[in-house]
């Protein structure tokens, strides 16, 4: 017997989460980021409560997050002295966040998925929209400005004023080389902490945070982002399993395809170049944006605040469905044209050398 | 004299010692097949001839090992010439019994070509330089020490084999035994079957060896040309000549150096794409690792460059002292990496092996010392701008193992820091390369792991979701969270090692 909050799983639905999964990884591998951005408002569409969509994808990034710090430990790019203070701070967002979307779940209304709550969704999608369209726009206009103005590096002002403040106390980071205020390290962890837990994206808030506002390096970001990822996953894995709001069965499918789509979207970064990489990324957010923003009316009627027939009801939701994975769908197959692409020329390349005796 | 067996055709190499009756044999088997007899001392002759410096060659041997490797240009120019007028030789008569020390190296890459090796016990070779040169016993006993010696540093020098290995053969005769005649006879009918007649790919075989042999020549004797590291392969009147990026100056001059090559009708000339450097304090005479290491270079297009750190220390008056166990021939004053037209390079000999063993595997190689610790090291990689990927052997091997994984975990963090050149230790290279088969059984072994659980999990999915909606299961909360904080990393783990070695079989990884 499946329960209130859990959906049913059947064949196509177990199948459909594989490949949100798949999509998710091939994303996440080309972009660098978790593939939140994707499968939480991907499980959402499935009929999945948006607090469990949360849950269940930050138990999914603290698996995927606890492997792939390593190899960045191996290359030096993790401050782990920043990482650790960083943790405190986004401890207490994600407990936040817990707490506010476990609120809003017990807000009743006709419902959108199974079992869920339309107050928690609203607000879920609300907060996805919100910070995630300017994401995507800042990803676009940054692709787009290289190329007119060829500039190199990213700006410094913003680390230059915090500097500027000097706030104590302030901490020297050895590995990123930098001196920050506690404060602006607090401020920063929690706003990521909190949106990691509220909508389970955290990487495409505290990357470009660490390298803006603390000014470190990019690759430092990433690393020590990824080591934070870690810790993030696991503490708010923990919080949701404490509110029972963990669906096992799709963190499992999630991995399933993830796990084999993140590969292909490594390679990915390899054979499409990088101007076309932030073009891919910034594209599928905004689509994502809308895709979620075109939900909301649905939960808008659910609680009352709108009036809409169930034919309207039935077309917003198929069109944020199939928006979604359209776009997802779309940005798989231009990396996955482009491997196979170059995987065919190298084949050609190496048959060649072959024929010339050489190699 | 027409062969009794007539219409065979066939290569025989004969490889002979001191006072075993090699000479006798060859020239007794060539007599009765009607064949052409030519000894090594002939073409050494030509060789002597053409201006090359065989006597300098043979006096290497008892320089010490750093001296020999000095003279590599030397012997390859040598080794290319005797190819080239053995084979003349085979054209010109059409059969051929070649004797020598280690003729069959000469024609390595030809097929179905008769490989004899000729031996005799030491009684009957001691019994033959006492005839022979009027010696006593004792003598004569420490004459044919000396010779065997010197003749296997000299193929050890010239094609960094061993003689002795019968391998390398297809027939040993003892003629302590046998009569040469009756020896010469035995073997006839072997040198008629099927397996060691000259067919027509052997011919293009020889063709293409001799063509590669004449463009490797000129290339050693060319001033432009005669220090690249280079590889020369023939196919059909093409010649391909593929160089270290170090060398991409020679790149431009190896046509003009070329043009004009008796049968050549086009030259190509490509360097490698990039370089893998390989850094260890020492070398191994055959280094397991070479296969791999060449098929990786082949695969990047990339040549490798075989780089010896040799550790120094500073002495109370701070001068740079270099580790005692290290011979040398002249010391560098400046530290780092001694390059071509300096200081005479220091090499280790098996160092020149290890190149020779990736050359054999079509892979151009070059090689370099570095004087130093971690500095110097990293500096003398920041040098090489086409380096690709830089892979760690030994090092320090005077020091414990923890001090050796040590120093291996800060040059390997400097050269990511400083140069953000990817790493790799011959150990992870090994591993990777040993595990082929194993690899696939964990991946199968991992991917049925994932499966039992996808399926117990999407069959109990009932009593999963009520692990947290049971009001009942509330007091065991606790022990469900901690539970599931173990099964997500680890099924993780499981499945994401498992398609990891899958997409690196499939070299997307």
């Amino acid at each position: 017997m499946v329960h209130d909050v859990f959906i049913h799983l059947n064949l196509a639905t177990a199948i459909q989460t594989v490949v949100l999964g798949f999509i998710g990884g091939v994303l996440s591998g080309f972009i660098g980021s978790g593939g939140a951005f994707f499968m939480t408002p991907g499980m959402m569409n499935l009929g999945v409560p948006g607090v469990l969509a949360v849950g269940s994808n930050i138990t999914h990034k603290f698996g995927k997050a606890l492997i792939g710090q390593k190899a960045h430990g191996e290359m030096g790019n993790v401050d782990r002295k920043l990482g650790l203070f960083m943790l405190v701070g986004s401890f207490i967002g994600i407990r936040i966040a817990v707490w506010i979307n476990t609120t809003l779940l017990k807000i009743k209304g006709d419902g959108h998925g199974a079992g869920g709550s339309p107050a928690a969704d609203l607000y879920i999608s609300l907060v996805f929209v919100f910070i995630l369209s300017i994401v995507a726009l800042m990803i676009l206009r940054d692709a787009l400005k290289k190329r007119d103005t060829g500039e190199e590096g990213p700006s410094t002002r913003i680390a230059e004023f915090f500097n500027r403040l000097n706030l104590p106390p302030m901490i020297y980071f050895p590995v990123s080389d930098v001196r920050i205020s506690l404060w602006v390290v607090s401020i920063v962890a929690l706003g990521t902490g909190y949106l990691a837990g509220t909508i389970g994206v955290g990487g495409f808030i505290g990357v470009p945070a660490m390298i803006y506002v603390f000014g470190i390096p990019t690759a430092v970001a990433a690393g020590t982002e990824l080591f934070l990822a870690m810790f993030m996953g696991a503490w708010g894995a923990f919080n949701y399993a404490l509110a029972g709001m963990i669906d096992l069965r799709l963190v499992v499918l999630l991995y399933l395809g993830s796990l084999v789509g993140i590969h292909i979207g490594a390679y990915g970064t390899k054979v499409v170049r990088e101007k076309m990489i932030r073009i891919v990324t910034g594209v599928i957010i905004l689509l994502c944006v809308i895709s979620r923003g075109v939900a909301i009316p649905v939960y808008l009627n659910s609680l009352g605040r709108m009036t809409l027939t169930q034919v309207w009801i039935d077309r917003f939701n198929l069109a944020s469905k199939y928006l979604l994975f359209v776009s997802g769908l779309t940005g798989v197959l231009i990396i996955l044209v482009n491997v196979i692409t170059a995987r065919r020329r190298r084949g050609k390349v190496q048959a060649k050398l072959r024929s010339l005796g050489i190699g | 004299m027409l062969s009794d067996f007539g219409g065979s055709m066939a290569i025989i190499t004969v490889s002979r010692g001191t006072y075993r009756g090699g000479v006798q044999f060859a020239e007794e088997l060539a007599r009765r097949l009607g064949y052409d007899c030519v000894g090594r001392e002939e073409l050494s002759d030509l060789a002597s001839d053409a201006g090359i410096p065989v006597g300098k060659l043979q006096m290497a041997l008892v320089k010490p090992p750093s001296i020999q490797q000095h003279l590599g240009p030397l012997r390859d120019m040598y080794l290319a010439f005797f190819t080239d007028h053995l084979i003349t030789r085979i054209r010109q008569s059409g059969n051929i019994v070649y004797h020598g020390h280690a003729g069959h190296m000469l024609l390595s890459t030809i097929p179905n070509i008769l490989r004899v090796r000729v031996v005799a016990d030491l009684e009957y070779r001691v019994k033959g330089v006492q005839e022979r040169l009027g010696i006593n016993r004792e003598k004569a006993f420490r004459y044919i020490q000396d010779v065997d010696r010197d003749r296997e540093r000299w193929v050890r020098f010239l094609y960094d084999i061993d003689l002795a290995d019968p391998q390398c053969f297809d027939f040993t005769l003892n003629l302590s035994q046998m009569h040469v005649p009756n020896a010469a006879s035995g073997l006839i009918r072997m040198a008629d079957i099927p397996e060691f007649q000259i067919t027509p790919a052997m011919e293009r075989s020889l063709d293409d060896l001799q063509l590669a042999s004449r463009a490797r020549y000129r290339l050693a004797r060319d001033k432009r040309t005669e220090v690249a590291e280079l590889e020369v392969v023939a196919d059909s009147g093409k010649v391909q000549v593929r160089l270290s990026p170090l060398y991409a100056e020679v790149a431009a001059v190896v046509p003009e150096v070329l043009q004009d090559l008796e049968g050549c009708e086009s030259v190509k000339c490509t360097l490698a794409q990039g370089s893998i450097v390989w850094l260890q304090d020492r070398f191994e005479q055959a280094p397991p690792l070479c296969p791999y290491m060449a098929s990786m270079a082949r695969q990047w297009d990339a040549s490798i460059e075989l780089m010896r750190s040799v550790p120094t220390t500073k002495d109370e008056s701070g001068a740079v002292r270099i580790d005692e166990r290290v011979e040398l021939l002249e010391r560098s004053e400046t530290g780092g990496i001694q390059e071509d037209g300096e200081a005479e390079r220091v090499e280790d000999l098996n160092q020149a092996r290890t190149k020779d063993a990736l050359q054999k595997q079509q892979c151009v190689s070059s090689i370099s010392t570095v004087y130093g610790g971690i500095d110097e090291i990293v500096s003398a990689l920041g040098k090489r701008d086409h380096c690709n990927l830089v892979v760690i052997g030994e090092l320090r091997l005077s020091s414990s193992e923890a001090g050796q994984k040590r120093m291996y975990e800060q040059l390997r963090g400097r050269i990511a820091d400083n140069l953000g050149l990817p790493v790799l230790s011959t150990s992870e290279i090994e591993r990777e390369a040993k595990s082929g088969l194993k690899n696939g059984v964990l991946i199968g072994i991992r991917f049925l792991l994932v499966a039992a659980v996808i399926t117990l999990v999407m069959h109990f999915q009932g009593a999963i979701t009520a692990l947290f909606t049971d009001e009942s299961l509330q007091s065991i909360r606790w022990v469900v969270i901690v539970c599931i904080m173990v099964f997500v990393p680890t099924f993780a783990y499981l499945y994401g090692s498992g398609t990891g070695m899958l997409f690196k079989l499939l070299k997307m990884k």
